[in-house]
């Protein structure tokens, strides 16, 4: 399948820029495609994968895969500019080229997931890889239940996948609700940190799973709010961010006890995180 | 397997020969510190006490070059994006390393369940570690500051050895045992004559006696007994002298943790994999400026935990050696035994 | 006074004070034959294990860094210019400082008994009649070396035995038996070598740094913990290799971060695990710093450093 990144995981492929999308102030989508057209074709990773991404000379950062591998002309990558790595592919334009090694890690448990009520819960520069989960539900809707999405950003003008939410909010199987951190002028829609929404709107745990992704601070309450509302540790899901170097499992540089976010994750659902010491 | 002897005043004949097929690497000292090198003067008269820097270096260097990269422009259509040319170069000298202790070679053992485990393995450590053959020096005489029966490892361990050599030093000479085929070529030339059986005994005698004149410290139970002790505010008071550097972490022979950075000239560049160690402040420090060990107890308990519990759960061995390198090194005297001993003790 | 003596009039007055402090940091007997281990001293039981003699060669005001609140040091004279120079640039307060003062007759360099022994690993140590006594593992013979021969290059001219801050004293100060030679005496030596062998005497040294930045780390006027010229990526100072013009890189940059600051403890010389030198650079330093400026870092706590300071004229600069 991958047989460069098993020859000498190191290596990156050469990719290029196919469209470059300005999301929001700081963060840029970028539809990524092999040199190869072929290789596009048969090339397979899972929503919750991760690939890291070099601009050779600046270094490699993980992205969440945001594309979902139901769909076959691009990957898509969101990326949020906020150091020396993420400004230089900031940079990149239609046509330029990088460095790109995946998929790597490991993915969001739609096997497990078949047939259950999906709640995901994302927030920020954190809905990124919960996109590629979301359209790969839509796009396999048939086996699973209802899927809802709740999306909090700081200001309106955060908000990412502005096309995706045309499509999105027209689909029947799928319920959007979107929400900013204060009031805005010309906003309409619900206001209030996404914990506190999460808390209004009152998912069932029943027969569910619930995936989230965002800040740090945010993510951990919405896992109490998520306890709290009766979820179980195994039906909760999120995924992490930890400083990853070769992503490969061999630096050392994101365990988290006996794990390597970048092997045993970074997907991992809240009772996996519980048996794992405090050191995130 | 066989066992040979080899003459102390054969050495220089033996590494002559050997210097025509390998890179040969000895201890040697530069300014009273030690370590391999493949410059003369070597030490490998000494009995007892290991080179300061291990022999970790033989398959896992401190730097690495990963790959080099070009962006080409196009020099035809200056409108057209650059293509990036991209080089790997995995051929290494074959080397032989001379005189290097168990506790360093049992290392490779250890690096290689993380470096060739898992779904990718590391071609540039496994490419190294097969272009490398090791004869090694057990330890007729152990230092104060040597652990390694607590651990898993031994004086005379074989681990990842080619040939393991016993000093005897009444007959002038070391016993040679052949751990692998390439081992037994090595025996095979003409630098090596027979060992009889009263030899043999005696190099087993000693090295009973060596094993047993080190200090055991009882570990049953650290894999547990560290998560328990995970919030434990022993760590502060174990932690107070630290200096965060990285002494022990780069003299470790076990210790495998590195850093991928990119140098680049112009359109050109290289990216090359470092050492790296969990000791200091920036390692867990992540882009959005959170930090999860961002004060030195959390450095310096983490450094243990991963050898004593976190590498074990993996793969039941702990990820040291027990060469006591740490000890001897620290600047201000930490001594892991007592570590392990206040955490086993809690 | 005997050592002994010294000792346990330490612990007295340790035992008196620990009560208004929270932490008093001094020596106890190390796993390192050669080399006491710091002592961090919370209560009077702690105070049992304190020891002092010609093996305490930490200089213990680096831990400044590391604590906040009432802090009780044990100094030599050396090291009480390290604290000086912290209260000039701000790191700590005078009141919140108890500072025991100890004699001293220059402390074992272990590096030098390293190269004294070729690397040969040491099994016990101690020091009777101005000569350090080893035993080695290899033979069963011990090694006599005059202390002249195994002391820090600070403690062969030394001129700072009595300390320049101190709350509270053990003996009299008196110049060190080894204190033989004068001033920069080690940088002038070594200035009198030719440009070439300069370059490949440092070409040699820091060809076999390991950039384990032990000797930034022990270095008391090193505190820029998160923001070191060695962590920076951007601009990046400093590529991770290890080739002799890198690691001269670094060096040099700290040498001339620590210009005007350096109080000559040797720390980084006796952290270095690859027995580099690299203390002359900083004495160099220092020796220029003299000449220009007539300043000694760490002499008292109210000088102005000159690098912090402007004068329209300078005395010795035309």
């Amino acid at each position: 399948m991958n047989d460069q990144l098993h020859e000498n995981p190191y290596k990156p492929e050469t990719v290029r820029v196919k469209r470059v999308i300005n999301e929001t102030p700081n963060i840029k989508s970028f539809e990524l495609i092999f040199e190869n057209p072929d290789r596009m074709k048969t090339f397979f990773y899972m929503p919750g994968q991760v690939a890291q991404l070099s601009i050779y000379g600046f270094g490699e950062s993980t992205f969440g895969f945001a594309s979902s591998p139901t769909r076959k002309d691009h990957m898509l990558f969101s990326v949020m500019n906020i150091g020396e790595n993420t400004a230089a592919i900031h940079e990149l334009r239609e046509g330029d080229r990088l460095g790109f090694r995946g998929p790597l890690g490991n993915w969001f448990p739609v096997k497990e997931m078949k047939g259950k009520h999906i709640y995901i819960i994302g927030g920020g520069i954190g809905m990124a890889p919960l996109r590629s989960l979301l359209v790969y539900l839509l796009d396999n809707k048939k086996d699973y239940g209802s899927i809802q999405l709740l999306y909090g950003c700081k200001t309106p003008g955060d908000i990412c996948y502005l096309d995706d939410r045309k499509e999105w909010e027209c689909c029947d199987d799928l319920d959007v609700v979107l929400t900013i951190d204060n009031e805005y002028p010309g906003w309409d829609k619900r206001v209030g940190f996404v914990p506190a929404v999460l808390k209004e709107i009152a998912p069932n745990p029943k027969n569910s799973f619930a995936v989230t992704c965002g800040p740090p601070i945010m993510i951990k309450y919405v896992l109490e709010e998520l306890e709290k509302l009766g979820f179980k540790p195994e039906q909760i899901i999120t995924t992490l961010e930890k400083r990853m170097k070769c992503g490969i499992g061999k630096c050392g540089r994101c365990g988290i006890g006996n794990k390597y976010v970048c092997v045993d994750g970074p997907v991992f659902s809240l009772a996996q995180l519980k048996e794992l010491p405090n050191d995130l | 397997m066989g066992y040979k002897i080899l003459r102390k005043d054969n050495i220089d004949s033996l590494l002559r020969e050997l210097r025509s097929k390998y890179l040969v690497y000895l201890p040697s000292a530069q300014s009273g510190s030690t370590c391999l090198t493949s410059n003369e003067p070597s030490l490998l008269k000494a009995t007892s006490g290991n080179t300061r820097l291990s022999a970790k270096e033989m398959t896992f260097p401190q730097i690495e070059l990963l790959l080099a990269y070009e962006y080409k422009k196009n020099l035809e259509d200056p409108f057209k994006p650059t293509s990036i040319e991209v080089k790997t170069d995995l051929e290494y000298e074959k080397k032989l390393i001379f005189g290097a202790r168990p506790c360093d070679v049992k290392a490779i053992m250890l690096f290689d369940n993380v470096y060739s485990g898992g779904e990718f393995k590391d071609p540039y450590f496994n490419k190294r570690k097969e272009n490398a053959v090791f004869i090694t020096i057990g330890c007729a005489i152990p230092l104060a500051t040597c652990f390694c029966t607590s651990v898993g490892c031994g004086p005379f361990d074989e681990t990842c050895s080619d040939v393991i050599m016993t000093p005897l030093d009444e007959d002038n000479s070391f016993l040679a045992k052949s751990l692998s085929p390439v081992g037994e070529e090595i025996l095979s030339m003409n630098q090596f004559s027979t060992a009889d059986e009263k030899q043999i005994a005696r190099s087993e005698e000693m090295a009973k006696k060596a094993e047993a004149g080190i200090e055991r410290i009882d570990l049953s139970g650290i894999k547990e007994k560290l998560l328990a002790n995970f919030e434990d505010p022993i760590w502060e008071d174990l932690s107070s002298a630290c200096l965060n550097c990285g002494i022990c972490t780069y003299l470790c022979p076990t210790c495998h943790c590195f850093n991928i950075t990119d140098d680049r000239f112009g359109l050109a560049g290289e990216r090359i994999r470092s050492w790296d160690a969990c000791m200091f402040p920036p390692f867990t420090l992540e882009a959005s400026g959170h930090n999860p060990r961002s004060t030195r107890d959390k450095r310096f308990k983490n450094r243990f935990n991963h050898k004593f519990s976190y590498y074990p759960q993996n793969f039941n061995e702990f990820l040291c050696t027990g060469c006591g390198r740490c000890i001897a090194a620290c600047p201000v005297g930490i001594d892991i035994r007592e570590v392990l001993k206040r955490n086993m003790e809690r | 006074m005997q050592n002994n003596e010294i000792i346990n009039k330490a612990k007295e007055i340790l035992k008196n004070k620990i009560g208004d402090l929270d932490l008093i940091v001094g020596y106890q007997k190390g796993v390192n034959p050669l080399s006491n281990s710091p002592l961090f001293i919370k209560n009077t039981e702690d105070i049992q294990r304190f020891d002092y003699g010609f093996f305490s060669s930490q200089s213990l005001p680096q831990y400044l860094s590391y604590y906040k609140g009432k802090i009780g040091l044990v100094i030599k004279g050396c090291d009480s210019r390290a604290i000086n120079q912290l209260i000039v640039e701000e790191r700590v307060m005078r009141d919140d400082l108890f500072v025991l003062a100890m004699p001293c007759a220059g402390t074992i360099n272990a590096k030098k008994v390293d190269k004294n022994l070729s690397g040969a690993s040491i099994k016990t140590a101690k020091v009777e009649d101005s000569t350090l006594i080893v035993s080695l593992y290899d033979d069963n013979i011990d090694i006599k070396i005059p202390l002249g021969e195994v002391v820090f290059d600070k403690c062969l001219s030394c001129s700072y035995y009595e300390p320049a801050i101190m709350d509270a004293s053990v003996g009299e100060f008196n110049k060190p038996p080894v204190a033989t030679k004068e001033g920069y005496f080690d940088v002038s030596e070594f200035s009198s070598k030719s440009n070439d062998e300069l370059l490949d005497f440092w070409r040699t040294e820091f060809s076999r740094c390991i950039r384990c930045y032990a000797c930034r780390n022990a270095c008391p006027m090193c505190y820029c913990q998160f923001n070191c010229l060695a962590n920076t990526r951007d601009p990046k100072w400093l590529s991770e290799r290890t080739t002799f013009e890198e690691n001269a890189m670094f060096h040099m940059i700290r040498a001339t971060h620590l210009m005007g600051r350096c109080t000559g403890c040797q720390e980084c010389e006796r952290v270095c695990p690859m027995n580099i030198p690299i203390s002359l650079l900083f004495r160099k330093n220092n020796e220029i710093v003299e000449n220009l400026f007539g300043y000694v870092a760490g002499k008292n706590a109210d000088e102005q450093p000159p690098l912090l300071t402007f004068k329209k004229t300078e005395e010795n600069i035309p």
